[in-house]
Formats: C-alpha cells, sequence, structure tokens
C-alpha cells in the first residue's frame, strides 16, 4: 500500500513538473498548431469586415495581402479614416484630425510599429528569423483562463506581451505600453470568439482597453481568406 | 356700422390665433415627440429579406434627421457639399422642390441632424451652425430665417445644434445656448422674439425639447449642458431644473410625460429617470433613476407599465418596470432606436439591423429582423412610420418600406 502511494506521488509530482516546464519554444509550437499555422501558409489575403464600437457603431474593415501589407479602413465621427502599409512605406488618411482628405506618411515611429502590425502571420510566428526575443514568464489568470505569459522583445525594444490559453493555446490577450498623446498607456487586447474559416481559428471579437478602460470592440461579421485584392489598395494614393 | 366691423375683424383675429392654435403640428418622433405611431394593420412578422421596399431616394443630402410625413408630402433635410438644404417629396418619393437652409456642420457626424416641424402651410428647420429657417410647404419659399449664434448670441457643442424645434400656437421654441439668450421664443410666422429665458446659462445639449400641455400651463422640458429645464412658455420663466451627476453633456433623448410624471433617459447624465411633475407644474421630485439604462440618443418608448430603450455601453435592449425603475428584460440587439406602432417595436440599430419585437409586459421577443444595405454613413437616424410605410433614412438615401399587412 505504501508503495503504491508513493509510486503514485512520485508519478503525479512528475507529471505536474513536465506540465509547468515547457518552454517558450514549446509554448509557441502548440500556439502555432492549435492556430494552424501550416494552413495559414497557404493563405495570401485575409479581408475581415465588421463594426468598431467606440461611443458609437462604425463599420470596419481590415485588409491584408502576404507578406506585409495592410489596410485598415474605419470611420472616427461617421468621417472616413484609412492606414495602410504596403510593405515599404506607412501612409494614412486621418480627416478628422487633419482636415483633409490627402494621405499621409505615417511618422517614423508610427510606421515601424504599423510595418510589425502588417506582418502578415504575426511578429510572434517565427521570431528567432525576424530577429526578435522571446521568454516565457510564467502562467497566471486572464479572465476566466489560465495562460502562459510570453514576453516578445521586438528588433526596436518594444516588449509585446502575449497571454495563450495553457489548455487550448489559443491566444486570449495581447498587451504593450503605447504612447498616446505623450503619454505612456496601457493597451490590452482581448481576443474571443473564435471560430473557424477554412480550417483555421480567428477570434471575431476584439475588446481594447486603455490603462484598464474600455476603449472599443471590433466585432467581425465576416473573415475571408484568398479574396483577390489588388496591390494598389496597399500603396500611398497620390 | 363701425362697431360691426371692429367685431368682424376681432373675430377674424380670434379665428386665425384660433387656427394657429389648433394647427396640427407634424414632428420629430411623431405626436407628442414619444416616438409612437398611431397606425393599425402593420404586419405582425415581416418576410425573411424584411419588408418590401417601394421606392428610395437618394437625392436628399447627407444627414442623420428623420423625415416628416404629412398628409400628401414628405419634408427632409440634408447637407451637400457643406450646405444642408430643405426637400419635400411627394409620397412617392418624387422632389417636390429644394431650398437652401445655410452651411451645415462638417466638423464631426458631418451632414444635417434634425427633423423639420410642419406646422399647417409653414414648414420650419435648423441646421448644426445654429440656422433657424420657415419655409412655405407649398413652394419651398424661405419667409424668415434667424440665426441662433449670431443674431441671439448663441453658442455651439461638440456635435452641432441638433434641435428639431417645437412649435405651438404662434410660437417656435429654440435653443441657442447663450449665457443670457439660452431658451427663446420666436414668433413662428415673422421670427421675432417673444421671449428669452436665461435657463442656467449652459450651451445645448442636442435635445429636442418636448411640451408638456397642463391646464395651468404648458411647459418646454429641455436640457442645456448638464441639466434638465422646465419653462413656461407662456413667458419663459424657469421653473424648475433637474442637475445631472455627471460631466457628459451629450443628452439627445426627448423626455416623455404621462400622467403627472416626467421621464428621461441620458446615458451621460443621471441613466433612465423618472420625475413627479407637481399638478400646476412648477415643481418636481425624483422617484427613481438607473443607470444601468443608459442610452445616448436612440429615444424610447412607453407602453403600459414598462419602457423600452437600448443600453449605449452594454449594447442591449432593455425592459424597464415604469414603476419601480428596474431593468425586467434584456435583448441582445446592439443599440439603436426604438420607437412603437400597432403594439408592436420597431429597434433599428447602428449595425443597420431592424427589428420587429413583441412587447409582452416586461418580456420582449423578436419577430423578424433584416438588414439595411441601402445608404450611406451611420445608421442613427430614426425610423417613421406613417400610413403602412416605414421610412428609413439611411445617410443620403431614404428608404419607404412598406409594412401594411396584405401588401408583401
Amino acid at each position: 500500500m505504501k508503495t503504491a502511494i508513493l509510486a503514485f506521488a512520485a508519478f503525479f509530482l512528475t507529471f505536474a513538473t513536465v506540465a509547468q516546464e515547457l518552454t517558450a519554444d514549446q509554448v509557441l509550437e502548440k500556439y502555432y498548431q492549435a492556430n494552424s499555422f501550416d494552413k495559414l501558409q497557404k493563405i495570401n489575403t485575409i479581408v475581415m469586415t465588421g463594426v468598431i464600437f467606440q461611443s458609437t457603431t462604425m463599420p470596419i474593415k481590415i485588409t491584408k495581402m502576404r507578406p506585409e501589407r495592410y489596410r485598415l479602413d474605419k470611420s472616427v465621427g461617421d468621417i472616413p479614416v484609412s492606414q495602410a502599409c504596403d510593405g515599404k512605406e506607412a501612409w494614412e488618411i486621418m480627416t478628422p484630425w487633419t482636415q483633409s482628405e490627402k494621405a499621409q506618411p505615417m511618422s517614423a515611429g508610427a510606421a515601424l510599429d504599423f510595418r510589425m502590425r502588417a506582418d502578415f502571420d504575426g511578429i510572434i510566428y517565427q521570431w528567432r528569423d525576424k530577429g526578435h526575443q522571446v521568454e516565457l514568464n510564467g502562467r497566471e489568470k486572464c479572465r476566466d483562463y489560465e495562460v502562459y505569459k510570453i514576453k516578445l522583445t521586438r528588433t526596436d525594444s518594444v516588449a509585446e506581451y502575449y497571454y495563450i490559453d495553457c489548455k487550448d493555446f489559443l491566444l486570449r490577450k495581447k498587451s504593450r505600453n503605447i504612447n498616446s498623446r505623450g503619454k505612456v498607456v496601457l493597451n490590452e487586447s482581448y481576443f474571443s470568439d473564435y471560430k473557424e474559416v477554412e480550417g483555421i481559428l480567428f477570434p471575431f471579437t476584439n475588446d481594447n482597453f486603455v490603462d484598464g478602460q474600455p476603449y472599443s470592440t471590433i466585432e467581425f461579421d465576416t473573415i475571408e481568406l484568398n479574396q483577390l485584392v489588388e496591390v494598389e489598395l496597399f500603396k500611398m494614393p497620390k | 356700422m363701425w362697431i360691426n366691423r371692429v367685431f368682424v375683424l376681432l373675430a377674424a383675429s380670434g379665428m386665425i390665433f384660433f387656427q394657429l392654435a389648433a394647427e396640427e403640428v407634424h414632428q420629430w418622433r411623431g405626436k407628442d415627440r414619444s416616438g409612437m405611431y398611431n397606425e393599425t394593420g402593420l404586419l405582425k412578422k415581416w418576410a425573411e429579406s424584411g419588408p418590401g421596399l417601394v421606392w428610395e431616394s437618394s437625392q436628399i443630402g447627407n444627414g442623420y434627421g428623420s423625415p416628416v410625413i404629412t398628409g400628401n408630402n414628405i419634408f427632409i433635410n440634408g447637407e451637400i457639399d457643406s450646405t444642408s438644404y430643405l426637400f419635400a417629396l411627394d409620397l412617392a418619393g418624387k422632389e417636390l422642390w429644394k431650398s437652401k437652409i445655410g452651411p451645415e456642420w462638417m466638423l464631426n457626424y458631418p451632414g444635417a441632424r434634425t427633423t423639420p416641424s410642419v406646422s399647417g402651410d409653414l414648414v420650419y428647420v435648423t441646421t448644426g451652425l445654429g440656422k433657424v429657417g420657415c419655409f412655405e410647404t407649398r413652394t419651398g419659399r424661405q419667409k424668415w430665417s434667424v440665426d441662433m449664434i449670431s443674431d441671439l448670441h448663441g453658442r455651439n457643442n461638440r456635435f452641432g445644434l441638433s434641435e428639431s424645434v417645437v412649435v405651438e400656437g404662434n410660437s417656435l421654441f429654440c435653443m441657442p445656448g447663450g449665457a443670457d439668450t439660452n431658451v427663446v421664443a420666436l414668433d413662428r410666422l415673422t421670427g421675432k422674439i417673444r421671449w428669452i429665458c436665461k435657463g442656467l446659462g449652459q450651451i445645448p445639449s442636442h435635445c429636442s425639447p418636448l411640451l408638456v400641455k397642463l391646464p395651468q400651463r404648458n411647459i418646454l422640458v429641455t436640457f442645456s449642458q448638464n441639466a434638465l429645464l422646465g419653462i413656461d412658455i407662456k413667458d419663459g420663466k424657469l421653473l424648475w431644473s433637474h442637475k445631472q451627476e455627471s460631466v457628459g453633456d451629450v443628452h439627445v433623448n426627448t423626455p416623455l410625460y404621462e400622467n403627472g410624471y416626467i421621464y428621461y433617459i441620458s446615458g451621460d447624465g443621471n441613466g433612465s429617470v423618472k420625475l413627479k411633475l407637481s399638478e400646476d407644474g412648477s415643481g418636481i421630485t425624483q422617484v427613481w433613476t438607473n443607470r444601468r439604462s443608459d442610452n445616448c440618443m436612440g429615444g424610447f418608448v412607453k407602453l403600459g407599465d414598462y419602457i423600452y430603450v437600448a443600453s449605449y455601453e452594454r449594447r442591449y435592449y432593455y425592459s424597464l418596470d415604469a414603476n419601480r425603475g428596474v431593468v425586467t428584460d434584456s435583448l441582445k440587439f446592439d443599440h439603436g432606436t426604438v420607437n412603437s406602432a400597432d403594439g408592436m417595436l420597431y429597434f433599428y440599430n447602428e449595425r443597420g439591423q431592424v427589428g420587429l419585437v413583441k412587447p409582452d409586459g416586461p418580456k420582449m421577443e423578436i419577430v423578424s429582423s433584416f438588414k439595411v444595405t441601402r445608404g450611406t454613413k451611420a445608421h442613427f437616424a430614426h425610423p417613421v412610420i406613417s400610413n403602412g410605410i416605414m421610412y428609413i433614412r439611411h445617410g443620403q438615401s431614404l428608404l419607404a418600406y412598406s409594412i401594411k399587412q396584405n401588401s408583401n
């Protein structure tokens, strides 16, 4: 009896230890599997349409093209706003603030940040090849989930945190500090309502908080893969 | 004899006055601005694709205001190239005339943001930059105009002046929002000032007022920057005010009066509130408040003992027990406007979905819904129901859907 108990305890401790000792690479490998990154390599464009709620509800559209083309179209005060990157140049049309419908290049800092966002698979995929650093910062609670906390330090030294579900390895949250009107604030994005699109899971809801306060919610109505998209869409209009 | 002439003159004046006083006013959110339309024989269920679209007019300029429907005409304002115009259409959507009002608000949510008010053969309309115009319904000829900012020392606010004016008898009421000229009564035939109310000296708060009619007095109930005001329309005396316990300044929804009580809902203010109005209208007492019910600009309706309204922050529609002020049911349908006709509720949310909802006291059940896919920009405008047609304004388009039974 005593032997059986000891054997069971040894087995349990071994299992628990192994479960706790996933490395950052192992966590990310499971994350890539859960999110079908192998299938994603066959996808060349993603078009996401829905609404963004930020006091009022406005339409939003995100268009992505491999490797690093990205375009965000939405409305602010019911006036169209666009931000885009063609892989080289990042530009924007911010009429509510500039009172102009002319496209302007983004500032250097904003452009670098936007080019990172334009990485089709996300900068955390094949992070080593991209020159970023990754470390596992243990586990913690994230809403109803227990998550692995992965710190990714970008090539520009900006730290991003990825909170990956310990059970199903879906991304539940991302966070980082951002510069907003001269002030450093904490930006947190929560991902939920995962649905399969052609065998790949995508979060259809994205809740954003700034310094702990609700900022916006994006809800996608459709996510379409490999739609025909013109490259011109991402180029800065003259 | 001279006395006969005097008598005839007096009689004629009395008839004119009586006629002015008795004119039906076609206005924002229907009779009494309650959001309820007196219709019968409407569909209790729609086809899966929604009710049939009878016509669309996409020549009405851009905006968020609702149309107003009279016996034979539709009046609506819209912005074209930064200028606001008043349009008259026939009931088939054909333009009868178009008249320039003045420059329109373009800073944010650009476009016309008010609904005309029609009394007799005159139609009154305002712009986001403060122009009040009076036009002949038949010809569109402008009879007079007043600029609330430059003529009445008014002040604008965050989202443009958004008041659909109240017309009563021989007066029109508007809120320039000046420190001294806060609320003003104009002679509706000439545009001349009848009285000025100093109010609390606050800027306007995007509200289209309510007129409460009591035996002793008629009261204009409206919001300024952070207070609900009750103003005697006879002389402009500020009777009472109800302060909002927040710093928000967007109090858009028209209040409601019923059986001695005023109901208002301001998501940027105190939430949902019930006030008891004294018998002579000179004072108010708070009965209850509910901050959870926090609608911003979609309006609300009261059917029996329940109020139906969308919650802004949580993006659900709620039913509220009007006696106790508690939420009794919620319906997941984003947030937006509420109207009622023929015992049903009509929800139009900011995602462009229109829901036909069966109210059953505390409960709500969505029966049918469809999506408005035509038109432009935000889905903010309140629908109007008249003679079996549901009119939805979506940006540059006015859409007429048939919702009469035996019509689809």
